[in-house]
């Protein structure tokens, strides 16, 4: 069952001037219980954004102007903001990204995850939220006595750690993580993931990873959801994600993803850049940086439908059943 | 050594001295240090690019910025295209050869310019190396002010088209006038790149230039640094912690742990037959863009340990999965496995 159902979300930002840039556009996607899906995409592709929604985070610039976020079947979009809060840390909770970096650095990291108990949960007794603090730390692989030290004393990876920790702090059964790896070294990253893993599957966690780190995903995805410009372009399971991608953006990120296992070969970049909001193309997003053979003056001229080429497989290109 | 080497480091030692307290002062405590490069020895071959592949720790930024002359070797020897970089940047005398006339009647500042005029670095964040209020025209041009090497405007413009063209950011008149922040990352750093070429240097320090990029533009940025060596002869040091890029481009692959060259050979044979349990460790946790390939990860535990407190005997022992007793006496050093390819563990 899914635990959550994302339906057509689009999000837009409010410019000084006061036009609207669609920022996200009919995303829709479903999270099943206890499994872990992907969300990948370049910087600025809206995948942030996404996250930040339907957790009802946005800036003030931001308007979510359509959807549905259904959690446990109650659409999270009704909620009154008091409703939310206790949805947020107990139902569905966040790693921010370089959120190991705004750690406060004058508390001890056992005081910080206590006021997330707090703040969330009904404990009362400061010994219960420091012994709970106490086995937090130690699900994550940090020595709890110490909680008591400051993030300062802290390694990378740790610091990384105990956010995780603090995120897991109410029990919640959804967990996003944005870029948890990315400026970690490469043997804390695999810590890292390895860690994440091990907490999906002893706390039967649905995971939302976010990232551009196509390597990562391929590692602990069940599920891979790509999105370019605000939309999304392919959705399915990992396997066919990497092994039988239908939309050219996908095949090209992964052309230029470097496999250690074939060193040597050639890695092909994508010319151009993303779109930017305000001069977003008619047509496909992809469009002006599509080097596909099939692309015809209707990719110019009218934006594809994601559509379902075979069962869990969808693609928003107007040549994905042609494309090998 | 073979007289193609552009660059040779002899045994560097760079320590970095920690401040005692006042009590350790008084009681006479020895002087604890850093150790952050402790004996580092390689070649680079004119046109080379040569890996140095390491966590945070290792030393391999270290090295850079002793190749460079930034910080002064505590022990050991550069050279760079025949002189001893090492002891220019250190102000003790020259020790240049007869025959190289020119260089020898130099002050030492002028030498030193030299050597930045020849060598070149590329930083890691393009985001923050270039100065938000300066256009990208005069951010490039910069260097060539520096060591007063256009006389003329005209020149000047044209050294400054040259370079951004290479780079990619073609036509130049299009992007000089902007500002850093008007661009992306990778035309960031292709600006960043750009700012190093105009000086013509021979040997570009390339430490970490991608991992702030997205994905989709490493392959770019890796590519340009392909194209600069193949159309220009550049030699490059490309400092990174990821196996999977230096695996791409580089033609040598040198793998450092706590200051200390653990492995060194051809990218292709290290990255298929790593001897080092380090390096073989390293390899197992990068992912591989395809969930049929998973594998098992060789997670190392914990972190590099401090830089201060080395562990006696091989210093990787304590977080070796293959470790034998006698690995926590004898210090291995590098020997030839392969006509090409070194390794430091008594195991190998």
């Amino acid at each position: 069952m899914a635990v959550l159902d994302v339906r057509n979300l689009s999000v837009d930002y409010l410019a000084d001037d006061g036009t609207a840039l669609h920022a996200v556009e009919n995303v829709s996607f479903s999270l099943e219980e206890g499994r872990s899906l992907g969300l990948v995409g370049e910087s600025g592709c809206g995948k942030t954004t996404v996250m930040m929604a339907l957790l009802r985070l946005l800036p003030e610039e931001g308007r979510i102007v359509r959807g549905q976020v259904f959690f446990d079947g109650q659409d999270l979009l009704q909620h009154s903001e008091s409703e939310m809060r206790r949805v947020r840390w107990r139902d569905i909770s966040m790693v921010f990204q370089g959120a190991m970096n705004a750690l406060n650095p004058v508390r001890t990291v056992e005081s910080q995850i206590v006021e997330a108990l707090r703040l969330h949960t009904a404990v009362e007794h400061s010994r219960a939220a420091r012994e709970r603090v106490g086995e937090l730390l130690a699900m994550v692989g940090i020595p709890p006595q110490r909680g008591r030290q400051y993030p300062h004393q802290y390694s990378g990876g740790m610091r990384q750690r105990a956010v995780i920790a603090m995120a897991l702090a109410c029990n919640p059964r959804v967990l996003i993580a944005d870029e948890p790896t990315t400026a970690l070294d490469v043997m804390i990253q695999a810590q890292i993931l390895e860690l994440l893993e091990a907490l999906q599957a002893d706390l039967n966690l649905s995971l939302i990873m976010v990232t551009h780190d196509l390597g990562m995903v391929a590692e602990t995805c069940d599920d891979v959801l790509v999105m370019y410009g605000g939309m999304v372009a392919e959705h399915a399971s990992s396997d066919v994600i990497f092994n039988n991608p239908r939309h050219p953006y996908t095949q090209r990120l992964l052309e230029a993803f470097p496999d250690v296992e074939e060193p040597g070969s050639t890695l092909a970049s994508i010319p151009g850049n993303p779109p930017r909001l305000d001069d977003l193309p008619p047509g496909c997003r992809f469009e002006p940086r599509c080097e596909c053979q099939w692309r015809e003056t209707i990719c110019a001229q009218r934006g594809p439908p994601l559509v379902e080429i075979k069962p869990g497989h969808c693609v928003a290109c107007h040549w994905a059943r042609r494309i090998a | 050594m073979e007289s193609r080497s552009i660059l040779e480091v002899h045994n560097l030692h760079k320590y970095f001295p920690i401040s005692r307290g006042l009590w350790s002062a008084l009681t006479r405590k020895p002087r604890r240090h850093v150790r952050a490069v402790d004996g580092v020895s390689f070649a680079v071959q004119r046109g080379e690019i040569l890996a140095l592949v390491g966590e945070s720790g290792s030393g391999k930024t270290t090295v850079g910025m002793n190749v460079l002359g930034l910080q002064r070797p505590t022990r050991g020897h550069i050279r760079f295209g025949g002189y001893d970089v090492s002891e220019w940047v250190q102000g003790h005398g020259p020790s240049l050869e007869a025959d190289d006339g020119d260089l020898a009647s130099l002050s030492r500042r002028r030498r030193v310019m030299t050597l930045r005029e020849r060598a070149q670095m590329i930083f890691q964040d393009p985001y923050e190396s270039l100065n938000p209020r300066q256009r990208i025209f005069d951010i490039v041009a910069e260097p060539l002010a520096i060591h007063r090497l256009a006389s003329s405007r005209e020149e000047k413009e044209e050294r400054v088209r040259a370079a951004l063209e290479t780079c990619g950011l073609a036509p130049a008149d299009h992007f000089w006038g902007r500002f850093p922040a008007e661009l992306s990352g990778g035309q960031r750093q292709r600006v960043v790149i750009a700012g190093a070429l105009v000086l013509e240097p021979e040997l570009l320090v390339a430490d970490e230039p991608v991992s702030m990029l997205d994905v989709s533009i490493r392959a770019e940025i890796l590519n340009l640094l392909h194209l600069l060596r193949r159309e220009r002869g550049i030699t490059i040091l490309y400092t990174t912690h990821d196996l999977a890029t230096a695996g791409f481009f580089t033609d040598r692959m040198t793998v450092m742990y706590l200051g200390r060259i653990v492995e060194l050979g051809p990218t292709a044979e290290v990255l298929s037959e790593p001897r080092h349990p380090y390096t073989r460790a390293l390899i197992s946790v990068v992912p591989v863009p395809n969930p049929r390939r998973r594998r098992k990860r060789m997670i190392l535990k914990g972190e590099i340990p401090n830089p201060i407190e080395i562990p006696p005997g091989c210093r990787f022992h304590p977080r070796c999965p293959a470790a034998v007793p006698e690995c926590q006496e004898t210090d291995p050093q590098l020997r030839r496995v392969t006509p090409e390819h070194e390794v430091a563990c008594i195991l190998a």
